[in-house]
């Protein structure tokens, strides 16, 4: 069709100057042809590309390897491709982003390559935004999916403390206090990051924001064990306190375990058990005390002693030291900022590892010592335990009291008190039951039995019988 | 490289390994010319992502028809192509950041490496320092560009194969 009779323009010239640039290669990417507006977006003349140089000379090098590795074999395959967004080099260096469509073509004998370009500036912007947003995006959710983890475990340590402590009213601070401090160890002994790594009153704020009510019924603090060097353990815990120790001029007396003793748990929990036994020996001992750290196996049982030549714990006070807030004179005006929290949490942790943990004083200003005692892995996986002799006599640990005769004599006493006596409450039962470890019983030690202990017990005992099993 | 590993590890399980362009290391490292920056290979991982977006459509084969379609082709194309673009950005990452160098002298199983006369991806200067530093290896080139001779050139890499193998029964 003609429109005043003028001619339309030959078929060369609009190629030429199409709205688009055009080229045509040779199967290897030789450039054969290209028109005026792809010569004049990429600075170049059609002379200086024209069998010369190879579409892929054209760009980057990352679009050079795109173009190998998948470009050319779909192109084979296929014959076509779209919509392609690849940065075309511009003879003065820089970078003109371009869509491309290809199709091959055979023309007698050989195959060509007809390639159609559109630069795309804009598109290029935008699709960069939506490249760092969905960036941004995803690290954001990453982020959050962690930190959703980490509160998780938080709560699970918090509830797992608040069920097996007897416990008084909790504070959003004390809350946060014991978390921070959970949190900060994990890092200590190189797990994982942590990942409220703020400043403790950020992590204070963060706490205040969450609804405490619901902590204690969680609780379930999911055990990662593995098969743990107590050596390893115990190392891990003596690095993390070494520094409070040196400072305050006390004698670290160590003794780690003989090789091939090994336990079946959670290494974070386990050091974290430890260290808190470390830091209390270090911190209610006067400056330049002595603090004896030994480690051994003794009887299918991981023993861990932290002695200390500190304050020491007055008779009527050992029963009540693994509870919750529980600080007790003298220990109370050495606790520089402590909350009562770290035995009880020690205590919890022992416990759910299917240990023990038991304090022993000779009284104010003697000293005072805690032992843990941890099942050892199971023996197929163990090296043969040592024999009881390598046992350091230094450690001169108090003998273990037995454990079988103590079980009747919570069993008997359960069975006596079968109602209760006095005016127990239903907030009395139901602390008392807040008592009960995870493993369904607590260890009542009745070697010091003073008034309250047996009270304390008895209330125990009885939550125990109103709860069939 | 994978085979490589493999057959080092596992010696008594390879009776000889055939390599397609290897290359033990891409990026540039001093004398040894793996052809390729730590820019470049970013500059890649962009054009991966940059890609994304419409990775769908610029490689389904149907948008411009296809004049002489094989019969290959649709399958072989979208197997290729359902490639989740971030594994395919994974793959590309490990693929292009290894260096396997030093491993290469620890393989005892025979080699073929097949080379492209002009592969941008592994370049015939990095072909050489593999015949060099892998022992019992026999460098072919074959006459193609590009980096998949199976592709391309299958017939040029059967023959190169079958001849090593028959060398290796005699």
């Amino acid at each position: 069709m003609s429109s005043g009779g003028q001619a339309l323009p030959a078929a060369d010239a609009l190629y030429d100057h199409a709205a688009s640039g055009l080229m045509l290669t040779s199967a290897d990417g030789t450039i054969r042809r290209a028109n005026a507006t792809l010569c004049g977006w990429l600075g170049y003349e059609a002379a200086e590309l024209v069998d010369t140089l190879r579409f892929q000379a054209l760009l980057t090098m990352g679009g050079r390897i795109f173009h190998q590795t998948h470009w050319a074999p779909l192109l084979r395959m296929q014959h076509s491709l779209s919509e392609v967004k690849l940065d075309l080099r511009h003879r003065d260096g820089h970078t003109v982003p371009m869509l491309i469509n290809a199709r091959r073509s055979r023309h007698g004998e050989a195959h060509f390559d007809e390639l159609a370009f559109f630069v795309v500036q804009d598109r290029h912007q935008c699709e960069r935004e939506l490249l760092l947003a969905r960036r941004a995006a995803e690290a954001a959710l990453e982020q959050r999916v962690e930190a959703e983890r980490a509160l998780q475990e938080s709560r699970d340590v918090l509830g797992l403390v608040m069920r097996s402590s007897q416990m008084g009213i909790w504070t959003r601070d004390l809350v946060a206090e014991t978390v921070w401090w959970s949190r900060e160890l994990e890092e200590l002994v190189g797990l994982k990051e942590g990942a409220f790594a703020g400043t403790r009153a950020g992590f204070h704020d963060f706490v205040h924001r969450q609804d405490l009510p619901t902590l204690e019924a969680h609780g379930k603090l999911a055990l990662r064990r593995r098969r743990v060097d107590l050596a390893a353990a115990m190392e891990a815990a003596l690095e993390a306190a070494a520094g409070s120790a040196r400072a305050a001029g006390h004698e670290l007396v160590v003794s780690l375990p003989e090789p091939g003793v090994f336990l079946d748990a959670d290494m974070t929990r386990i050091v974290q058990a430890i260290l808190n036994l470390l830091n209390n020996a270090v911190k209610y001992t006067p400056t330049a005390g002595r603090i004896c750290f030994g480690g051994r196996s003794e009887g299918g049982e991981a023993v861990i002693s932290v002695r200390d030549s500190g304050i020491g714990i007055a008779a009527e006070n050992l029963p009540r030291v693994f509870g919750m807030f529980e600080q007790v004179a003298p220990a109370l005006e050495n606790a520089g900022g402590g909350l009562g929290i770290g035995l009880a949490l020690v205590r919890a942790l022992v416990e759910l590892h299917g240990g023990t943990v038991t304090a022993f004083s000779a009284g104010i200003g003697q000293g005072s010592e805690f032992v843990i005692r941890l099942p050892l892995a199971s023996p197929e996986a163990t090296a043969p335990p040592a024999p009881t002799s390598a046992r350091d006599p230094a450690a001169g640990l108090p003998p273990r009291p037995p454990a079988r005769p103590r079980r009747r004599r919570q069993r008997r006493c359960g069975a006596e008190s079968g109602r209760p006596t006095g005016d127990h409450g239903p907030r009395c039962r139901r602390r008392a039951r807040r008592r009960r470890g995870p493993g369904g019983g607590m260890h009542v030690r009745t070697d010091d039995d003073p008034a309250r202990h047996r009270s304390c017990a008895g209330q125990w005992l009885r939550s125990r019988a109103s709860d069939p099993e | 490289m994978i085979g490589l590993l493999a057959a080092i590890e596992a010696p008594e399980r390879f009776a000889a390994q055939v390599m397609v362009g290897p290359s033990p290391c891409y990026i540039n490292d001093g004398d040894y010319v793996g052809g390729f920056s730590r820019a470049d290979i970013d500059n890649l991982l962009e054009t991966l992502e940059g890609n994304y977006l419409g990775w769908s459509s610029s490689m389904a084969p149907a948008i411009m028809g296809a004049p002489e379609q094989p019969e290959l082709g649709v399958e072989l194309t979208n197997s290729f192509c359902r490639t989740d673009p971030e594994i395919a950005k994974h793959f590309a990452r490990v693929t292009f950041l290894s260096d396997h160098r030093a491993d290469l002298a620890r393989s005892k199983t025979p080699a073929l490496i097949l080379q492209c006369s002009d592969d941008l991806i592994a370049p015939q200067s990095v072909g050489e320092y593999m015949q060099r530093a892998l022992p019992l290896s026999t460098l072919c080139v074959i006459e193609n560009v590009g980096y998949c001779p199976h592709l391309s050139a299958p017939s040029a890499r059967v023959d190169a194969m079958e001849g090593f193998l028959r060398d290796l029964e005699a």
